[in-house]
C-alpha cells in the first residue's frame, strides 16, 4: 500500500475495526484493510450482517474507527483523530440504507435542503434522478412509498456531485426499470466527474456490470478485495478427475462430487493445467460466491475447534495500481 | 447510430460483447468511416454498465484500427469490415442462400442448419488454422 | 419556498455560504428576510412549532386586551375606584392569565424542546444532515438558535404586554393587590417567562439529545422544568441580601407595617433586652399582644425595587444549568459526529 501515494485512493482502511456498545460490544468490523483507488465503481458485497453498512457509516463519518483507521482522499480518521472532518464532508455523498428524510417537507423541501446545505449542488441532476420516479414537487415525504423516498434519498446524494459516493443498498426498493435507469444516470455522472462510488447489494449478481472493484464482506472481515479484472485474472475454476492430484495454486473452494473435483483456484500456474483438468475464467458471482462459502466454512471450522479467527486464511486481496 | 443490446446471461463478457457489436455494424455497414460512435457516457446511460467497460472496449476497438478517438468531439469510424462479398448483392451471399434452401429441401429444420454451419465454422476456423485457398473451397 | 424556484439549476446563492468554507459570503445589506443555507432549514423545521407559538401568544395578547377593555369599560364606565373593578381584574390575573404564562415554559420545554434533537435521531434524519456538506455543530448551532429566537420574541412580546397590564390594571392601584413576589406572579413578570422559556427549550433540547426517545424525553422535560421551577421558588428569597424593613411602634393591634408590596420573608418582636424574637414565639404561647408588653418590631424583607436584580440573578442562574446542558450536547454532537 505504501508503494502508491494516499491521494490515488479515495477510501483505505488501515487494520480498521468498529464495535459498537462499548468497549465489551461486538465487533461489526475488524482487522480491515483494503484500499479503493479514485475513480474507481465498487462494490461491497456479502451477506446482511457482514459489516457493509458499518463500513459506509465510517466512510460517511457517522462515526469513529474503533481501532486502526480510515483514510479518506488521505485523510485519516481513527479513533481520537478527527482528520479534516469538516471539509471532507463536501466531499462525501451518502444514502443510507434506511433512506432518513424529513417526512414533513415535500420533495421540494427536500431538493432544497440539498441545495441550501450543498455548495456543489447540481439541481438539474437531482431533477434527472426524480423525474425517473415521475414525484410530484409538492408531495408530502410521508406520503411517499418505499422506491419514491428511495428514489429521492438518492437524488439527494448524487445531486450533492461529491466526489465520493456512497450508496447503502440502493437498489433494494427500486422496480427493475428504475434500477436500470438509476443505473444509467449513476454511471454516466460518475463517468463525467470521475467519481469514486462505493455502492452496496447483498444480492451479488445485480451489480456486475455495474462495479469494476470490489470488496467483499463476511462476518466483519473482507474477504476479498481489488479490482474485478485483475481478480477474476488471479482466479480459476477447475475441474477434472477426483483421484487426481489437484493443480497447483490455493483453492478458494474445492468440492469432491462422485468422481469429479470442481473447485476456484487461487494464483493457478499460467500455463493450463494438464490435460484431463479444464479449467475457464470464473464469473464475479462465481468468485464471489465461492469465497463466501469458503469464508463461511473456514467460520464454522473455528468455531469448532475453537481456533483464535487470526488463525483463518487472510483474505485475497489484490492491488490496483491504475 | 449503433445502440448495443448487453446480454447478461450470454457468459460473453460484457466488453466483448460491445466490440462485436460494433464488429458486426462495421461488417453490416450500418456504421461507415466517418461515423461517430456513441459517447461512453451515452453507452453507460443506456446500459447501465461500468465506463470503464465501455472505455476497454473502445480502447479495443482503437487498437484494432477500426476507430480512434478526436479529442473533444468523439471517437469516429475509421474503416470499415463491410466485405463486398458479403453485401446483399454478392456471389458468396447468393451462393449460400441457395446452400440453405437446398438444405430446407432435404428435410433440415432452423436448428439443424444452424448447427450444421456452426459444426462447419468451428472446423474451417479452428485455432491454428489459417483461412486460405482450401483445395475443396470450389468442390 | 416556491416550486418555481426548483425548476432551474440552482443559482450560486449567497446563502449556501454556510456550507463551505472556501465559498465567501456575500451578502447584500439590504435584503428581505429570507433564510438560506443552514438557518433555511431550521427554519423550515420550526414553521409548524412557529405557528403554533405564534397563534398562541397573539390568542393570549387578544385575551388581555379584551380582559383589559372589558373591565374598563364596564366596570370602569360606572366607577373608575370601584372594588368590583379591582376584584374582577385581580381574579382575571390571578386566576388566568398568571397560571397561564406560569405553565407556557413547562410547554415550550416538553412540545418544542424535547423533540427538536429526539426528532431526529428517532427518524434518523441526524445523520441526513450530516452527511451534508456542513459542520455537525455549526448545524446544531442554527438548528437551536431559529427556535430560540422564535421563543424569544413572541414570549417576550406577551410577557411586555402582561407585564404591563399587569402593572396598569392590578398593581399601579392603590392599595395595590396582587403582590409582585406572590407565588404565581413572580413567575408571570417582567424577564422571568422568557427566561424560563429559553431555559426550558434548552433543557428540553438537551435531553432529547440524549434519550433520543420523543416519548421518553417530552414527560422528563416536563417533569425537569417543572421540578426546577419548584427548586428556584424555594431559593430565590436568597438570591439578594434582605433588607431591614422600616418599623415602628404603633398600636397595640398593628405591631408593623409592611412596606408596600414587598415580600416579608421574617419578622417579630425586639424584646426589651434587645434581642429579636421571630413572630412564630407569639404561636409558642408569648403573650404578644397585650398592652403590657407591647414590643417594637422588626422585619427583613424583599422591597419591590428587588424584582428586577431578583430576576436578573434568576435569569443568570437559568443562564448557567441551560449553558451547562447545551455545552454537554455540543460536546456529545461533536464527540458523536466527526
Amino acid at each position: 500500500m505504501e508503494k502508491l501515494t494516499d491521494d490515488q485512493f479515495a477510501v483505505q482502511a488501515v487494520g480498521l475495526g468498529k464495535r459498537f456498545g462499548g468497549a465489551t460490544g461486538p465487533w461489526a468490523l475488524r482487522h480491515c484493510d483494503f484500499a479503493v483507488p479514485t475513480g474507481r465503481i465498487c462494490g461491497v458485497m456479502g451477506p446482511n450482517g457482514a459489516g457493509k453498512s458499518t463500513l459506509f457509516a465510517l466512510a460517511a463519518m457517522l462515526c469513529a474507527p474503533s481501532e486502526g483507521e480510515l483514510r479518506l482522499f488521505g485523510s485519516p480518521l481513527t479513533p481520537d483523530g478527527r482528520g479534516d472532518g469538516d471539509g471532507l464532508r463536501a466531499r462525501i455523498g451518502f444514502a443510507a440504507q434506511d433512506k432518513p428524510l424529513y417526512r414533513s417537507f415535500t420533495v421540494a423541501d427536500t431538493l432544497r435542503m440539498g441545495r441550501e446545505l450543498n455548495p456543489s449542488w447540481n439541481q438539474a441532476l437531482a431533477e434527472r434522478v426524480l423525474r425517473l420516479a415521475e414525484l410530484k414537487q409538492d408531495a408530502k415525504v410521508g406520503s411517499l412509498s418505499g422506491g419514491q423516498r428511495s428514489r429521492l434519498a438518492l437524488a439527494l446524494a448524487i445531486g450533492k456531485q461529491p466526489e465520493l459516493l456512497l450508496l447503502d443498498e440502493p437498489l433494494a426498493d427500486l422496480d427493475p426499470l428504475v434500477r436500470h435507469d438509476l443505473l444509467g444516470v449513476l454511471l454516466s455522472d460518475a463517468a463525467d466527474r470521475g467519481t469514486t462510488v462505493l455502492i452496496s447489494s447483498h444480492t451479488l449478481t445485480e451489480l456486475e456490470e455495474v462495479v469494476d472493484h470490489v470488496l467483499l464482506l463476511h462476518s466483519g472481515r473482507v474477504r476479498l478485495a481489488g479490482g474485478v479484472d485483475e481478480l477474476l485474472d488471479a482466479h480459476r475454476l477447475v475441474s477434472g478427475p477426483a483421484d487426481l492430484e489437484r493443480p497447483p495454486g490455493e483453492a478458494v473452494e474445492w468440492r469432491v462430487t462422485g468422481r469429479r473435483a470442481t473447485g476456484l483456484l487461487h494464483h493457478p500456474d499460467p500455463a493450463p493445467p494438464p490435460a484431463p483438468w479444464t479449467q475457464e475464467r470464473p464469473r464475479l458471482d462465481e468468485l464471489l460466491l465461492a469465497h463466501l462459502r469458503g469464508a463461511a466454512a473456514g467460520h464454522a471450522q473455528n468455531a469448532d475447534t475453537g481456533a483464535p479467527t487470526t488463525d483463518r486464511p487472510s483474505p485475497v486481496t489484490s492491488e490496483a495500481a491504475s | 447510430m449503433i445502440e448495443y443490446r448487453l446480454d447478461r446471461r450470454s457468459g460473453v463478457p460484457t466488453y466483448q460483447q460491445i466490440v462485436q457489436q460494433t464488429e458486426q455494424a462495421l461488417r453490416l455497414g450500418v456504421l461507415r468511416p466517418g461515423d461517430k460512435l456513441p459517447t461512453a457516457r451515452e453507452v453507460v446511460e443506456l446500459t447501465a454498465v461500468n465506463p470503464n467497460t465501455v472505455l476497454k472496449a473502445y480502447r479495443e476497438l482503437e487498437r484494432a484500427g477500426l476507430v480512434a478517438p478526436r479529442p473533444g468531439l468523439g471517437t469516429f469510424v475509421l474503416r470499415s469490415l463491410a466485405r463486398p462479398e458479403a453485401a446483399e448483392d454478392g456471389p458468396l451471399r447468393a451462393e449460400l442462400t441457395a446452400w440453405v434452401d437446398r438444405a430446407r429441401g432435404a428435410g433440415l429444420d432452423r436448428e439443424d442448419v444452424a448447427a450444421l454451419v456452426a459444426s462447419v465454422l468451428d472446423q474451417r476456423f479452428a485455432t491454428g488454422l489459417r483461412p486460405g485457398p482450401a483445395p475443396d473451397a470450389t468442390g | 419556498m416556491s416550486t418555481a424556484q426548483l425548476s432551474g439549476p440552482a443559482p450560486a446563492s449567497p446563502g449556501t455560504a454556510e456550507a463551505g468554507a472556501d465559498s465567501s459570503g456575500r451578502r447584500s445589506p439590504l435584503r428581505p428576510f429570507r433564510p438560506s443555507g443552514l438557518t433555511w432549514l431550521a427554519w423550515r423545521q420550526s414553521r409548524t412549532a412557529a405557528r403554533t407559538l405564534g397563534a398562541t401568544v397573539l390568542l393570549a395578547v387578544l385575551v388581555l386586551l379584551v380582559g383589559h377593555f372589558v373591565f374598563r369599560s364596564t366596570l370602569g364606565a360606572i366607577d373608575p375606584d370601584s372594588a368590583l373593578l379591582r376584584i374582577g381584574l385581580l381574579a382575571h390575573f390571578t386566576d388566568q392569565v398568571e397560571p397561564a404564562i406560569f405553565v407556557l415554559p413547562v410547554l415550550i420545554g416538553m412540545f418544542i424542546g424535547a423533540p427538536l434533537l429526539s426528532q431526529e435521531h428517532e427518524q434518523g434524519t441526524i445523520r441526513l444532515v450530516r452527511v451534508q456538506s456542513v459542520s455537525p455543530t455549526r448545524w446544531l448551532r442554527t438548528r437551536l438558535a431559529v427556535p430560540a429566537l422564535l421563543v424569544l420574541v413572541s414570549v417576550g412580546a406577551l410577557a411586555a404586554v402582561s407585564t404591563s397590564l399587569w402593572y396598569w390594571d392590578v398593581y399601579r392601584l392603590d392599595p395595590p393587590s396582587d403582590p409582585a413576589f406572590q407565588g404565581m406572579t413572580y413567575p408571570a413578570l417582567g424577564l422571568a417567562p422568557v427566561a424560563w422559556s429559553l431555559y426550558a427549550l434548552a433543557v428540553g433540547a438537551a435531553i432529547g439529545q440524549f434519550l433520543r426517545r420523543t416519548v421518553l424525553a417530552v414527560p422528563v422535560t416536563g417533569v425537569v422544568v417543572g421540578l426546577s421551577q419548584v427548586l428556584v421558588h424555594a431559593v430565590r428569597v436568597h438570591f439578594l441580601p434582605l433588607t431591614d424593613a422600616p418599623s415602628w411602634k404603633t398600636s397595640w393591634s398593628m405591631q408593623f407595617v409592611q412596606p408596600s408590596g414587598s415580600w416579608v420573608v421574617e419578622g417579630g418582636y425586639v424584646l426589651p433586652d434587645g434581642s429579636r424574637v421571630a413572630n412564630t414565639v407569639c404561636l409558642a404561647g408569648m403573650d404578644c399582644n397585650s398592652r403590657t408588653t407591647l414590643y417594637p418590631t422588626w422585619a427583613r424583607v424583599h422591597p419591590v425595587s428587588h424584582l428586577l436584580p431578583m430576576q436578573l440573578v434568576e435569569t443568570a442562574l437559568l443562564a448557567a444549568v441551560a449553558g451547562v446542558a447545551l455545552y454537554l450536547t455540543f460536546r456529545r454532537v461533536a464527540r458523536t459526529a466527526l
